[in-house]
This record gives structure tokens, C-alpha cells and sequence, in this order.
């Protein structure tokens, strides 16, 4: 059982009233979350309740994973004032997987997430009818179907409830419920000032969704026969890849100051090439197209969170999102490991047990 | 320090014409191989359509099997030509000897890169060819067929319009500075022109037994012509342009989606660092920064200084822009990125005088010092105020 | 060091009433002691004195500082004293920042408030740079104190001279058979000022006779490379191998030569006049006298001035002397000579020049004021014509014109620049760093040049000229003593450098150079200068400035800009 606030009317609206109360009592020293910025949609960071009227908490939409901004504002861990953060479930355990690699702290942060449907990709967002794609969306949400505009990946998602946030939201037609995780969660809720009930967040709801969620995965998972796809299929798939390492940039995972595959060990004498050239009687230019694919997903696979905001920054169109949440399910299933669901787990590639992947070991 | 030389460049007056009755591409790759056979290169590095059919990729290469999935004149520009011929030279010349087979705005890019050391062009042929423009890339990944009729459809009408917008309005679409140059603008008959403009140019056609007897001067004078036409519909661009992002606030609106990938950065030929300053410790804001800010301004949102990103590349690299337009096509977001920074490019180029790759005497403006000819409106102390400013 | 163990101590000294009395001290101290992360703050009214020192010395001791901030006057007056402080104390003396809170504060801003919100300001942004400062260490570099002085004229002998001893060698270089350069040649007449041939004469064989000055006759220098301290240097000698030698600093002294007349019509040169210049007749008059071609004794003779000047673009200052000294030389030889000195401007730089010319004008010289002039003539009659200062176009005829050629730069001057990288002027001389602040020394550290080789001088000059070049190598390269290169130098991060070689192209002082095999740019840190010009040229931020790198310049102004608009 968990105390709980239903706030009636719009749910952006809700939400506002929480966090502008917040901030207005000293509760927080600044507010974190997606809102308006001009005629664009960016993450803010406010500490004037004045400005709270720009936050769009609900909006289905993802324009860089929040783990990233966070994980450069609390990087040094010394935030001295609290932060109400509102960001999505897949960007809360983003921050969590950066937290176990030091890029970030999650001191004096208080999260609140809210059960997600999914986020609108860029080109629905930024190209179609952007009003009637929202409202398509929330037609399917509230039906407790899975909208057709969202990313692949958020289609096909099973940590759609957060972990680790101090304020679970869910927005309803009538308007937005707030459910304390824990006694900050509740500290916050309280200090909102209207009166707390108590109960659970709507199972069915969300047993429903993630059926739905479930067999979409499977599906999707066959569908792309990851395990069959070779060298061959992994050249096709990446034919296209410009090495421009947006995918890379945008990943909340992908936290090195200089990737491998960017620095000069991965520049090649002219000999190399050569050597290849008289051996295949071809090299592709810039080379390791497919290797840094290859490269990027066993460092951070065991990590993914299956946010899908590589496929969206991929310039040419490269389901990079999909190859990637795939193998990274396959590696986290090796190790019975969710990635983000707890900040003080490590993480497994850098644990080692003696007793663990027997099957594979010879002796 | 270097020394402040211009190099001026001329129109070569002569060229070999080519029988081309089945297209440039098949026209090309015949004297591609006849080049490889005859040993004046062991390989040829480029655009070969790749196994899944929907892009092209840079391949280095002497296979048949591989040519003949080759194409000279792509719709699309996949990596900048220029990027792709560096990471095979940054390390050194390549001692075997081969033919870079690119778009002009490649082979400038290319120049440049040479003269930053990132490219070592010693043992390597430059081929050209007039340029019609590349689709942006979106618009053909997606469907690839139609990618391809829509290239071709545009370039037998001579339309711009479907072209990358730094396309449309391109001054730079024919010879630059490369050994060779493939003239197909005003060439008549199903022919092509192949116009040598160096010293390897010229032996290279020799050693394949082509004569360079056929005047050029109906293709130069199209290519003027054509010039002409694209400088006045540059004007127009770049005006809208200017307007568009004129004073800090318009400036900072055409950018406000801006989600700091950098790809425009990555995609960049001429952006050459291995980690941009902009990404370095030196530009991190600590957490005391971050919530100063926010507190000063009541709120501010992330990324923070996504100006001074765009304004700092620009500030580094906007003297070797060649307007390719690669930038614009990785930007996830639909910013009109080359469009800007081509304008800024073509402004700070001409205070120098500079046009970038055109020719590989030029030294790159701002690392020479040229003491009493240079940038006097902008100082305005000449080096004798009794003798007065004698520049220009 | 992890932040939590940072101390730092932030002193803040009155400098008397200076700072005292315009800045609200105390606000400063309470308002600097809430920071967190500032240990401790204390102020003193005169740190720079005895006791402020030991109290400082004494201060840091006890509370263990890691860092210390002073806040006082400009780092031109105290940096090193505070620093010294700082390395007694057992702290690096880089971990340390002095803020001007005197000039930049005190001294310029009326109001107090306003000169104390400043103030806090500045300290704040210091105490924020000085976290990212890094302990440096003085490098010590052995060097040689012997010199190479290339030019054995009356310039490369006098400086010869003045550093050769029995803990210095000199090297001097020459690359005729005698020494004396021009100076030498000059025994009849000249040379001017009180410097007779006698004691040029003596100089030379002082410089003979000194067992610490080995010369090299017939010899030049082929390459110097290297840097201060630490030259290398190879000599082509006649006859023999070439030969290695190691010197700590080079002294160029290469001299100048005459203009030559025969370039251009207007002297009548190379005609069948009787066209003589100066030292063409400095050379008769030591072999008997001064005769025309038919071997006849002159009767008349023009002085003709400024020849060349327009040519080369300047005066050369001595020339007008020395035809003086000839007038004289005539007029003692031959009381009835008709001598008419035609010039376009007389240069009299002492009084005794002044009243030489007095003197000559009793004797009947006429002293004419021209715009310009010109000769020709035949081998019967010299004549010279010229305009005088009312405009009239006038004619003399003479049996003899002299002329006075300007000084031009020596011709191995572009070779020996070449081989040093040193920058030539616009007349072809070479230049010095500057004319007030680096007289006689070049862009290369350790390299100097004087005398004539930097423009047109007297014997007394060049002399002069010759001792404070030597007097710089004197005072910097003392035998024995260990050199200080440069601490704050730059330095590559190879794995970010690209090798493009912008930062090569941009040092003026060739500390910075492309390594082959690794492919990327490094620092020579005995030349470097640490003016950062490279690491403004580097776009990627792959060469940093120790001590000055853009992480520490970034936070101090960021935090300066940061704390005034949020004021307090």
C-alpha cells in the first residue's frame, strides 16, 4: 500500500502544482524535466516557480536522454540543493547504469517518473501533424493499447513502471495520480498540502500494458532473427552507417571521454590497408564500419536500456535501436541483470564470480 | 612562418573526349580500368553500392566484381569524400598508388585536409566530374529505387531543386583542383571530356593512350554560364538565410532544437580533431554552474551552449567550409545547419581573399601573418600612417 | 589530491592604507570565510615586509596549507617574493595565485563598495583557478658558457674581447684572412671619433694574443643548432675537416658593405670621369696619395653626399664624417685645393663635427645645400651638377668628385639568417627582437647580433654595441651556474594531436616541431617561451599551456563573471 494523490483536471497541469508548490516552499531548489524552450521541446532546469508553466512532464517525447544531462550536472557529486527530477523510466535507469560507472550522483535527487506508454520518434514528432499524432497516442494509452507512433523500442518495452523513483505518476483521463515510493516521495506529496489517500497503483492497467509489451517483444525479437544475422546480415544491416557515431553520442550508456573507436589505435598506417586490399581485393573507406557496431555493443550492451534515441539520431535511418536492445536482452539474460533497477548493483561485466557461466567455461 | 602566396587558377583550354553513348558511369570505369591496367594506379577508391542496395560506401579497389557495382557520380554523399580518403592517408602516403574518384566539393575538401596534414596526396590521382548536386540523404534511404530515378530524372533536367540545399545554389560544381577532370556540362554528342589540369593528369591519360586535343572551351564556357546563375540564386539563399537567424535571438531560435549530438561535427571533412574542444574538459560546467545559472536566469535549458558549439566550430573551421551540405544531412533534428555556416563560410573566405581547395599553394589563412596587406578596414593603423595603407 | 583534502589558505594583505583604506577589509574576510571551500582566511597589513613573510612562512607551516591565495598587489612586484614563501613552506610554489587587489582594485575604483565587491570577486575567481593548479618543477639544464662569435670586424673582436676569460673560450669566426673587418682597412684617414688606427691596431692584437679567443681564419659557420646553453655548431675550415664546436651563445657581428656606386648612372661611376668613393681614396692615400688617372695631383675636387641614400632608402648617419675627414686630409695635404662639399643634408652628431665644419669653411670650403645631384663627365673634366636649395640648376666642374656610398646590409646576411631563422628588417639588416625592450637580442634565445650587422653605425657605436651584446651574455650565461628553462611551457597531448602542424607554423621561436615516426607535434621545452601561441592555434586543444591551460582560465573567469552578477 502506498499514499497517494489524485489531482483533477489536466495532468501537465497537476504536476506543475506539485512541483511549483516544491519550489516555492524551498523544498527543492530547482525542477528538472522536459518542457518548452522557445518553440522547441528541451529539458530544463528551473528555479523559479514562475517559469514551472514551461514543463510539459507528460509529453511523450524524448529529444536526448535525460541520464546524460544529469549525469553532467551532478558529475563530482556535490549538488547541494535538492533537484525534483521528472524524467521517463528508461532515462531513470540510464542515470542509474552512468551512477555505477562514477558520471554522475544521484545525491539530493528526487525522482519522479511516470508509468510510460512510450515516446513519439523524431520524424513523427518534428515532421507529422504533431497535434494529431498526440492525440492518437493518448487514445491508444488510455485504451491500453500500444501506440502505433512510438519508437520501436519503447513498443517492445518491459521496465515501462520506474524503478528507483520517489514519485511514481500516472496520468488518467481525468487527470494525474502521484504515488509515494518512498519518505522523501511522501515528504513531497505531504508538502503539497492536500490530504494523502492510500492505495495501489492500478495492477490491471499495468498487467495489461505489459502482456501487450511482452508478446510484442517476442515477436519483434523473432522477427529480427538476431542470432542468425552473421557477418553477413551485420554488413547489410549497417551498409548505410555513415560512422558519423551519433547512436554513441546520444546513448546515456556510452559515457567514454574519448571513444576507442575514435582514438588513434583505431587509425590505420597506410600498409593496413593495403595488406587488406591485396587479401580481399577490396576495403571499404573509413574501415570498421561493422566493428565499431560490434565494439559499441560489447561495451555497453549489458547496460541498454532499450531508450531508443540511437535509432532516432541515426542519420540514415539504421534500426540501430532494435540490433542493440536485442543483443543487450540476450547478454542481460546471461546474467539475470536489469539494467538500472537498483543504483548500488554492480555492474556484471565488472564482477567476478567464481561460481557463474560454468555452461561455458571448460572445466 | 608560411609565406602569403595566391595561386591563381586557369581553365585548362583542351581535353580528351570520350565516347559516353551508355552514360558517364560506364564511360569512366572503362578508363578507370584501362588505368589499372595499365599500372599507372594499382586501385581506385570510389563509391561502390553496398550489399543491402539502399546507400553507396567508399570502397579502395582493383576488382572487377567491385566496379562494376561502382558509380562515379552517386545520388547521394554518403561520408565526405574527403573524410574517406584521410583515413587512408593520415598515416603516411600510401605507397602504392591509386585514383580518388569524387564530387569537387570532396576534392576541396581533400586540399585542405592535405594542408593540414591529414591527407598525404603523393601517390594519389584526383578525378573529378561536374556535379549536378546529391539528394539529401533521407530522401533516399528510405526508398532507394526511387532515390535513384529522381537523381537521374533531376540531372537530365538539369533540376536542383530535389539537390542538398548548399547543392542548389553551388559555385564551386565544376573543376576545382584535382589532376583530372571529368566535363560533362556543354560536352555535346554522347560524350564526356576528360580535361587534365596537373602534371600527373596529363602523363596519366597519356599512359592510357588518350589524346588531349579536343578544345574545352564550349564546356567552360557552360560552366560559366552555369556559375553565373547559381551566384545569383546563391545571393538570394543566403540573404533568406541571413534573415533568418539575423540578431541573437533568430540565431539562437533556428538552433533552439539543437539536442548537441555533434553529428554535423563527426560528418564534417574538415573538422579534423580527434576530440573536438567543445567536447573536452575544458568547456564542462560544474554542478555549481549549472545551478548558478538556473538560479540567475530562473531557468535554463539543456544542453547549455549550444551557441557556443555551432559559434566555436564555425570560429575553427569556417575557412576551409566547402559547402558539401554533409553536415545538415546528419542532423537529426532538421536544423539548417550548412546553410548557415556556408554563408559564414563564403563572408570570413573572402576577407582573406580564400577559396578553400582550390588549389594546394594556398596557404590556409590564419596561420600566416601578412603584416601591412591585410585586414586594414579592420585595424585601421597601417604599419606607416605617413605613407597611408597601400593593400589592395 | 581529492578535493576533501584541499586547504587553502586565502591572505589578504592591506599593503599599509593602499588597499586598507579603499577596500572594506573586513567585509571582505567574513563575506570569503563562509566559501566552503576555503580553510582559512587571514589578513596582514604588510606581507611583502620581514615580519609579514615569516608570518606567512610561519602561517602556512602550521595549518597544513595544500594552497595558498594571496590577495595584494600587482604579481610584478611580488609574485616570485610570495612564491619563494610557498617552496619554504613545503608547498609548490605553482599551487599558489597572487590576486592584484591593489591596482586592478584599490587604486582604480573610487567607491569602496564597489572596489570590496571586486575585490571578493577576484579573490573568489582566484581561489577557484588555484584548485586546478598542478605542481610544476624547475627544470636545471647544464649549458656551456663558451661563445661563438661569427665576424671578426671591430664589433666581433670588441665583443670577443669583453667575454673571453679563463672559465669562457671564445670562438671567433671570420671569413677573410685578417681580422679587422672594415674598420681594419681604414688607416689613413679614418676611422672617425677618437678611435685612431692605433687602438684598432691594438684591439686586433689583443684578440691575437688572448689564449681564451681562438679565431678561425678563411672560415665560416655552416650550421648552429640548438638552444640556449646548448648550441651545436659546425665550422668549414680551409684545408682541414670541418670542425664541432659547443658554445652556450652566439654573438653574429657580420659586418656591412659599401653601396656600389656602378649601379646606377647618376655617379658617374664606371664612366671615364674621375669618380673616386671614400675608401677607394683611404686606400691611396696609405699607398702615397691621392692621384688622378693621368697620375696628376687633383686641384679641385667636389665632396658629393648621399650616395645611394635614395637607393637603399636611408641615410647612413657616419658617411657625412667621413668626407668631412677627407676635406681634411686635402686641405693639410694641399692648403690651396678648391674643395666644394655638395650635400643634402650634413649630419653633425657631435659639437666637434659642428665646429670642424666652421673650421673647413675658413679654409675655404664651400659648403652647398642641394636638392639633388648628379655626375658625369670625361676624362678631362668631372662634372657635377645639381640643384640648389633656391632651385637653380647649377654645374661644377672638378678634377676629381668623391663619394660616400651608404651602408648596405653584408651580403652572407640572408644565409646566416636562413641558417638561424632570424628575421630580417626592410633594409636587408638584421632585425633585433625589439627596438627598446630587445636590443641586440633575436627570436632565438641566445643568439645576438650587433654592430654594423644591424644597421649603419660608427667604429664607436659598433664598439659600444659590441659590449652590451656582451654584457647580455655576461650577466645570462655565468659558468658554472645551472640554466632555468622556462616552467610554464606548453606541452602536446599526444593522444589527442592530429598532426597538422598549425602549432608548428605559429611558433615564432621554433620551440615546436613535427615528429616523424609518432606522427604528432611536440614541445621543445628549453626554447619554449610559454607565450601560448600554439596552444590559441590548436582547434582541438591537443597542446596546453602549463600553468595557463584553458581548464584554469576557463573556471577563473567563469567564476569571476559568476560572482559579480550574483553579487555578495
Amino acid at each position: 500500500m502506498k499514499k497517494f494523490l489524485t489531482i483533477k483536471g489536466d495532468a501537465d497541469t497537476a504536476i506543475q502544482g506539485l512541483l511549483r508548490s516544491l519550489l516555492e516552499k524551498g523544498e527543492v531548489g530547482a525542477v528538472f524535466g522536459l518542457g518548452k524552450s522557445g518553440d522547441a521541446i528541451s529539458y530544463l532546469v528551473i528555479s523559479d516557480p514562475a517559469k514551472i508553466d514551461s514543463l510539459c512532464p507528460t509529453l511523450p517525447f524524448m529529444p536526448a536522454n535525460a541520464a546524460n544531462h544529469l549525469s553532467k550536472i551532478t558529475a563530482g557529486g556535490n549538488l547541494a540543493e535538492k533537484i525534483a527530477v521528472v524524467i521517463k523510466p528508461c532515462e531513470l535507469r540510464g542515470f542509474a547504469e552512468l551512477v555505477k560507472r562514477e558520471s554522475g550522483s544521484p545525491k539530493n535527487l528526487l525522482f519522479i517518473s511516470p508509468v510510460c506508454g512510450g515516446v513519439l520518434d523524431f520524424d513523427t514528432f518534428y515532421k507529422g501533424d504533431r497535434d494529431k499524432e498526440l492525440s492518437a497516442y493518448w487514445n491508444d494509452v488510455y485504451s491500453n493499447e500500444i501506440p502505433s507512433n512510438i519508437r520501436p523500442t519503447c513498443s517492445i518495452c518491459e521496465y515501462f513502471e520506474p524503478f528507483n523513483a520517489d514519485i511514481t505518476f500516472q496520468p488518467t483521463t481525468e487527470g494525474c495520480e502521484l504515488y509515494s515510493n518512498t519518505p522523501a516521495g511522501v515528504g513531497m506529496l505531504e508538502s503539497y498540502g492536500e490530504k494523502l489517500s492510500e492505495g495501489k497503483l492500478d495492477n490491471s492497467r499495468i498487467e495489461k500494458l505489459s502482456s501487450a509489451r511482452l508478446s510484442n517483444r517476442e515477436k519483434f525479437f523473432d522477427g529480427l532473427k538476431l542470432e542468425e544475422m552473421e557477418i553477413k546480415g551485420l554488413v547489410e544491416a549497417f551498409g548505410k552507417c555513415l560512422g558519423c557515431h551519433g547512436c554513441s553520442s546520444v546513448c546515456p550508456i556510452c559515457y567514454c571521454a574519448l571513444c576507442a573507436f575514435e582514438a588513434k589505435e583505431n587509425e590505420f598506417k597506410p600498409e593496413i590497408f593495403e595488406k587488406e586490399l591485396a587479401k580481399r581485393g577490396g576495403v571499404r573507406v573509413p574501415p570498421n564500419t561493422v566493428f565499431f557496431h560490434l565494439g559499441r555493443i560489447a561495451h555497453m550492451a549489458v547496460s541498454c536500456v532499450g531508450c531508443g534515441m540511437c535509432s532516432d539520431a541515426c542519420p540514415v535511418d539504421i534500426p540501430v535501436a532494435s540490433i542493440f536492445t536485442r543483443a543487450g536482452d540476450a547478454v542481460q539474460k546471461v546474467f539475470d541483470y536489469i539494467p538500472g533497477e537498483k543504483f548500488d548493483e554492480p555492474v556484471p561485466l565488472s564482477t567476478f564470480i567464481e561460481d557463474e557461466l560454468t555452461e561455458v567455461e571448460d572445466s | 612562418m608560411e609565406k602569403n602566396m595566391k595561386a591563381k587558377t586557369v581553365t585548362p583550354s583542351k581535353g580528351a573526349l570520350i565516347p559516353a553513348s551508355n552514360g558517364l558511369n560506364p564511360a569512366v570505369l572503362e578508363v578507370l580500368k584501362k588505368g589499372i591496367e595499365s599500372g599507372f594506379f594499382s586501385a581506385v577508391l570510389l563509391p561502390v553500392k553496398v550489399p543491402s542496395d539502399d546507400s553507396y560506401a567508399w570502397v579502395l579497389t582493383s576488382q572487377d566484381s567491385l566496379l562494376e557495382k561502382a558509380n562515379v557520380l552517386p545520388p547521394v554523399m554518403t561520408v565526405q569524400g574527403g573524410k574517406a580518403l584521410s583515413s587512408l592517408t593520415k598515416h603516411g602516403a600510401s605507397k602504392m598508388k591509386i585514383a580518388a574518384v569524387m564530387r569537387p566539393c570532396e576534392i576541396r575538401a581533400a586540399i585542405e585536409l592535405a594542408k593540414l596534414k591529414q591527407i598525404d596526396l603523393e601517390n594519389v590521382l584526383l578525378i573529378s566530374m561536374d556535379c549536378p548536386g546529391a539528394l539529401p540523404i533521407q530522401n533516399y534511404v528510405d526508398n532507394p529505387i526511387e532515390g535513384e530515378k529522381n537523381f537521374s530524372d533531376a540531372v537530365q533536367n538539369d533540376d536542383v531543386e530535389p539537390m542538398r540545399p548548399t547543392c542548389k545554389t553551388c559555385t564551386h560544381f565544376s573543376i576545382t583542383s584535382p589532376d583530372l577532370h571529368i566535363a560533362t556540362m556543354g560536352v555535346t554528342g554522347d560524350s564526356i571530356l576528360l580535361v587534365p589540369s596537373s602534371a600527373k593528369g596529363h602523363s596519366f591519360l597519356d599512359e592510357v593512350g588518350v589524346n588531349v586535343e579536343t578544345d574545352a572551351s564550349s564546356w567552360s564556357s557552360e560552366i560559366e554560364k552555369l556559375t553565373e546563375a547559381r551566384k545569383s540564386s546563391k545571393q538570394k539563399a543566403v540573404a533568406e538565410i541571413k534573415e533568418q537567424t539575423s540578431g541573437f535571438a533568430n540565431f539562437a531560435e533556428v538552433l533552439s532544437k539543437c539536442i548537441s549530438c555533434h553529428n554535423c561535427m563527426s560528418v564534417c571533412p574538415v573538422c579534423y580533431c580527434r576530440r573536438c574542444y567543445f567536447e573536452s574538459d575544458v568547456s564542462e560546467l560544474s554542478t555549481e554552474q549549472y545551478m548558478a545559472r538556473s538560479a540567475q536566469k530562473g531557468s535554463i535549458r539543456l544542453s547549455q551552449d549550444v551557441l557556443l558549439f555551432h559559434l566555436g566550430r564555425m570560429s575553427h573551421m569556417t575557412m576551409s567550409c566547402v559547402s558539401c551540405g554533409s553536415c545538415e544531412d546528419a542532423c537529426p533534428v532538421d536544423i539548417p545547419i550548412a546553410q548557415i555556416f556556408s554563408a559564414v563560410g563564403d563572408d570570413s573566405q573572402s576577407l582573406f581573399e580564400y577559396i578553400p581547395g582550390m588549389s594546394p599553394d594556398d596557404p590556409l589563412p590564419l596561420r600566416i601573418f601578412s603584416k601591412d596587406k591585410e585586414l586594414c578596414d579592420i585595424e585601421r593603423i597601417c604599419a606607416d600612417p605617413l605613407k597611408g595603407c597601400d593593400s589592395k | 589530491m581529492s578535493e576533501n583534502t584541499y586547504k587553502i589558505g586565502v591572505y589578504i594583505c592591506e599593503c599599509g592604507p593602499n588597499i586598507a583604506d579603499a577596500v572594506d577589509i573586513d567585509r571582505v574576510v567574513e563575506t570569503i570565510s563562509k566559501y566552503p571551500d576555503i580553510f582559512i582566511v587571514k589578513r596582514h597589513k604588510l606581507l611583502c615586509s620581514g615580519p609579514g613573510k615569516d608570518f606567512l612562512h610561519e602561517d602556512i607551516v602550521t595549518e597544513g596549507l595544500t594552497h595558498v591565495v594571496v590577495a595584494a598587489c600587482s604579481p610584478k612586484d611580488h609574485e616570485t617574493t610570495f612564491a619563494n614563501i610557498c617552496k619554504k613552506s613545503g608547498v609548490n610554489p605553482y599551487l599558489y595565485q597572487l590576486i592584484n587587489i591593489r591596482e586592478q582594485c584599490a587604486w582604480m575604483i573610487k567607491d569602496k563598495e564597489a572596489a570590496t565587491d571586486k575585490v571578493i570577486s577576484y579573490i573568489r575567481a582566484g581561489v577557484r583557478r588555484v584548485k586546478y593548479h598542478s605542481s610544476l618543477e624547475q627544470k636545471e639544464l647544464e649549458s656551456t658558457p663558451d661563445v661563438l662569435v661569427v665576424g671578426g670586424g671591430i664589433a666581433g673582436i670588441e665583443s670577443a674581447l669583453n667575454l673571453a676569460s679563463t672559465e669562457r673560450k671564445v670562438y671567433l669566426v671570420e671569413k677573410s684572412g685578417r681580422l679587422g673587418g672594415t674598420a681594419g682597412e681604414f688607416e689613413g684617414i679614418m676611422p672617425y671619433g677618437s678611435l685612431s688606427p692605433e687602438i684598432v691596431k691594438s684591439k686586433i692584437a689583443d684578440a691575437q694574443a688572448n689564449p681564451n679567443i681562438e679565431v678561425f681564419y678563411d672560415s665560416i659557420v655552416e650550421s648552429i643548432i640548438g638552444f640556449f646553453g646548448n648550441f651545436e655548431v659546425t665550422v668549414v675550415r680551409p684545408n682541414e675537416d670541418n670542425i664541432e664546436l659547443k658554445v652556450g651563445s652566439v654573438v653574429i657581428a657580420t659586418g656591412f658593405e659599401l653601396f656600389d656606386p656602378s649601379k646606377t648612372d647618376k655617379y658617374g661611376f664606371g664612366s671615364k670621369a674621375n669618380v673616386m668613393t671614400v675608401r677607394e681614396i683611404e686606400m691611396k692615400a696609405k699607398t702615397g696619395g691621392v692621384t688622378l688617372a693621368d697620375g696628376t695631383t687633383p686641384k679641385s675636387i667636389a665632396l658629393v653626399h648621399c650616395a645611394g641614400r635614395d637607393e637603399v632608402g636611408y641615410c647612413s648617419g657616419v658617411c657625412c664624417n667621413s668626407l668631412l675627414e677627407i676635406a681634411d686630409y686635402f686641405k693639410s695635404k694641399h692648403p690651396n685645393i678648391e674643395i666644394h662639399d655638395v650635400h643634402r643634408n650634413l649630419c653633425k652628431t657631435s659639437p666637434e663635427e659642428a665646429e670642424r665644419i666652421s673650421n673647413l669653411e675658413e679654409k675655404g670650403v664651400v659648403f652647398t645645400r642641394v636638392s639633388d645631384v648628379s655626375i658625369n663627365g670625361d676624362s678631362s673634366k668631372t662634372i657635377v651638377e645639381y640643384t640648389d636649395s633656391k632651385g637653380t640648376e647649377k654645374t661644377i666642374d672638378v678634377d676629381l668628385a668623391i663619394i660616400a656610398p651608404a651602408i648596405i646590409p653584408g651580403e652572407d646576411t640572408p644565409q646566416v639568417a636562413q641558417m638561424l631563422d632570424l628575421t630580417i628588417d626592410d633594409f636587408g639588416f638584421f632585425e633585433e627582437e625589439h627596438l627598446m625592450t630587445g636590443s641586440f637580442k633575436t627570436s632565438v634565445d641566445g643568439v645576438f647580433v650587433t654592430g654594423c650587422a644591424i644597421g649603419p653605425k660608427g667604429i664607436l657605436d659598433s664598439v659600444g654595441q659590441a659590449q652590451s651584446a656582451a654584457g647580455n651574455i655576461l650577466s645570462r650565461l655565468v659558468p658554472g651556474k645551472k640554466l632555468h628553462p622556462e616552467v610554464k611551457t606548453s606541452e602536446v597531448i599526444e593522444s589527442l594531436c592530429t598532426g597538422c602542424q598549425t602549432c608548428v607554423t605559429v611558433c615564432s621561436y621554433g620551440a615546436t616541431s613535427y615528429d616523424e615516426i609518432r606522427r604528432v607535434s611536440s614541445v621543445n621545452e628549453a626554447i619554449c617561451r610559454g607565450c601560448g601561441n600554439c596552444v590559441g592555434s590548436c582547434p582541438s586543444g591537443a597542446i596546453r599551456a602549463k600553468h595557463f591551460t584553458e581548464k584554469q582560465l576557463f573556471q577563473e573567469v567563469l567564476e569571476a563573471i559568476a560572482s559579480s552578477e550574483i553579487s555578495g
